[in-house]
C-alpha cells in the first residue's frame, strides 16, 4: 500500500476529504519527527515505540581492498513493535 | 528531552499546536495507527511519505538449542515488522551528527613505513660492516675510478692494500672539499648548506668506519685527526652560514619548518652531486641520510638559536601561561639595546622567558612584529600581578 492508497483509505474511514486527511497526516508526522529530534521517545499502546538511538563510531574494513574506514557516530530512528502486534503477525 | 510520550501526549500536542478539536485528533490518530496495522495485514507493505516504510518480513524456521536443558528445538518460521525511516526523516534525526564524514584510516600504512625505515637503517649499518671486509668486491673495483676522477694525486696509491685505499679515499674526498668551497660560494646559500651537510654526512660515515678499522697504520690515524679538524671547521662554517642566512633574511620569522624544508630540499641534491661516492663507500640510503640530516640540522639550530627562532618555537607553550597574570600599569621604560630580545627582557625583569608575550601585549602600538623589534626602541615594561 503506498502513500496515496493510505490517505484515501484513511479519509474513507474518517469521513473527511482527501485534502484534509493528507494535511492531518503531515501534521502528525511533523509532530512526531519533531519530538523524535528532541530525543523523546514515542510509545503507542498496541502499536509499538519509536525511539532515536545513538550508534557509536566504528571501524569497517572493505573486504576487497582491505581499506579501513572510520564510520562516524550517528543517530538512528528505531521502531520496536509491541508484543501484541508481534504476536498478531507471527 | 528524553521524555516518553504516549498517544495521549501526542494528541494533546497536536490539538494545542494546530487548533483542531481534540475529538477529531483523537479519532484521527487512532485510525492512523489502526490503518497501519490493517495495511500491513493485507499488503505486508506500507509506505508513508515523509515518515518511512513498514514491511512484514518473513523469517525462515530455524533450529535452536534450549539454553537450560540443552534440547534442540525448532523456531517456527514467522514474519516480523520492519520499519525503515524515510531519507528525509533519517537526515533530520541525524542532524546533530550530520557534519561527521566517513574517513579512510591510513594508520596501518604509516606504521608500516616507519617500520621499514628502521629496518633499512639497520640494513645500511650491516652494509657498512660488509664494506670494511676485504672480501667485498665492488668497493675496490669502483673506488679507483672514483678517486682518479676526484683527485689525480691520490691515484698513485691505488695499488695499496684495501684498507689503505679506503682511508685514501676519505682523504681524497676531504681535500676535494676546499675546492668545492670556491665553486659553491657563487651558489645559493641553500646549496652551501646542503654541501656542508653532505660533508658532515660523509664524515659521519667515516667515523663509523674508522672505529672498525682500528688496525690501520699510524698514517691513517694522523689522517683521521685531519678529518676531525676538517669536520669541526665544516660544522663551524655551516653554523656561521646558517646564522648569516637567518639574520640577513628580511623575513626573520622563518619558521623551523621552512628551514627543514630548505635543508631537506638541499640534501636531496646530494645523491646527484656525489652519488657515486655514496654508492661506493657508505651505501647511504635516502631515508637514512635524511635522519642524519635531521640530526645535523638540529645541532646547528641549537648552536645558532637565534631569538626569532626561539620565539616561534615557544609561542604555543608560552601563551598558556598568559592567563596567569594581569598587567597593572607600567613598571619602567626600557630602551632596547643591540642584541637584546623580548625574551631576554622578560628574563631580566620577570626571571622567566615565558612572560615575553606580556611585553608585546603592553606595547601593541610600538611592537608591530614581536619577532622583529628594532634596536633603540623604548619599550614599556608592564607590571605583572598574579591572578
Amino acid at each position: 500500500m503506498n502513500n496515496k492508497d493510505f490517505t484515501s483509505e484513511l479519509s474513507k474511514r474518517l469521513g473527511c476529504t482527501m485534502k484534509d486527511t493528507s494535511e492531518l497526516v503531515s501534521f502528525l508526522i511533523n509532530e512526531m519527527s519533531e519530538q523524535l529530534q528532541n530525543n523523546n521517545q514515542i510509545s503507542l499502546q498496541g502499536f509499538g515505540s519509536f525511539e532515536v538511538k545513538k550508534k557509536t563510531e566504528r571501524i569497517s574494513v572493505n573486504p576487497t581492498n582491505k581499506q579501513r574506514m572510520l564510520v562516524p557516530p550517528k543517530l538512528v530512528l528505531t521502531y520496536r513493535p509491541s508484543n501484541l502486534l508481534k504476536d498478531k503477525f507471527k | 528531552m528524553n521524555e516518553k510520550l504516549n498517544m495521549q501526549d501526542l494528541i494533546d500536542l497536536l490539538t494545542y499546536k494546530y487548533n483542531i478539536p481534540k475529538k477529531n485528533v483523537e479519532l484521527f490518530v487512532k485510525e492512523f495507527f489502526d490503518l497501519v496495522v490493517y495495511a500491513l495485514e493485507n499488503d505486508k507493505y506500507l509506505k508513508i511519505k515523509g515518515f518511512g516504510t513498514f514491511k512484514l518480513i518473513d523469517v525462515d524456521s530455524r533450529e535452536s538449542i534450549n539454553v537450560n536443558t540443552g534440547e534442540r528445538f525448532i523456531i517456527e518460521g514467522h514474519s516480523k515488522i520492519s520499519f525503515t525511516p524515510d531519507v528525509s526523516l533519517k537526515k533530520s534525526i541525524n542532524k546533530p551528527f550530520a557534519h561527521f564524514e566517513t574517513a579512510i584510516l591510513n594508520d596501518n600504512i604509516q606504521f608500516d613505513n616507519v617500520e621499514n625505515a628502521d629496518v633499512s637503517e639497520e640494513v645500511v649499518s650491516l652494509h657498512d660492516d660488509d664494506n670494511v671486509c676485504p672480501s667485498n668486491e665492488p668497493c675496490p673495483s669502483n673506488e679507483p675510478i672514483e678517486e682518479s676522477h676526484k683527485q689525480d694525486s691520490f691515484s698513485q696509491e691505488d695499488g695499496n692494500s684495501f684498507d689503505a685505499e679506503v682511508a685514501d679515499f676519505y682523504l681524497g674526498k676531504d681535500s676535494v672539499a676546499p675546492e668545492k668551497h670556491e665553486h659553491i660560494k657563487t651558489l645559493s646559500v641553500e646549496e652551501i648548506i646542503a654541501q656542508e651537510i653532505k660533508k658532515a654526512d660523509l664524515e659521519y660515515g667515516k667515523k663509523y668506519k674508522s672505529k672498525q678499522e682500528s688496525g690501520l697504520s699510524v698514517n691513517v690515524k694522523t689522517r683521521r685527526a685531519f678529518i676531525c679538524s676538517v669536520t669541526f671547521i665544516a660544522i663551524a662554517f655551516l653554523s656561521y652560514v646558517l646564522y648569516i642566512f637567518l639574520n640577513g633574511d628580511s623575513n626573520n620569522r622563518l619558521s623551523k619548518n621552512d628551514l627543514d624544508s630548505t635543508l631537506i630540499a638541499g640534501s636531496v641534491k646530494i645523491p646527484i652531486d656525489s652519488g657515486t661516492i655514496h654508492n661506493d663507500t657508505v651505501h647511504f640510503d635516502p631515508t637514512n641520510k635524511q635522519s642524519i640530516v635531521l640530526n645535523n640540522k638540529d645541532d646547528s639550530i641549537m648552536k645558532i638559536n637565534t631569538p626569532p627562532l626561539e620565539t616561534v618555537d615557544g609561542t604555543a607553550a608560552e601563551f598558556n601561561k598568559l592567563d596567569k597574570y594581569t598587567i597593572s600599569g607600567t613598571l619602567t621604560d626600557y630602551k632596547l639595546n643591540e642584541g637584546e630580545t623580548l625574551t631576554k627582557l622578560a628574563l631580566k625583569f620577570y626571571g622567566t622567558k615565558a612572560l615575553w608575550p606580556y611585553i608585546v601585549k603592553h606595547n601593541r602600538s610600538i611592537i608591530s612584529d614581536p619577532d622583529n623589534v628594532p634596536y633603540g626602541v623604548i619599550i614599556k615594561i608592564p607590571k605583572l600581578t598574579e591572578k
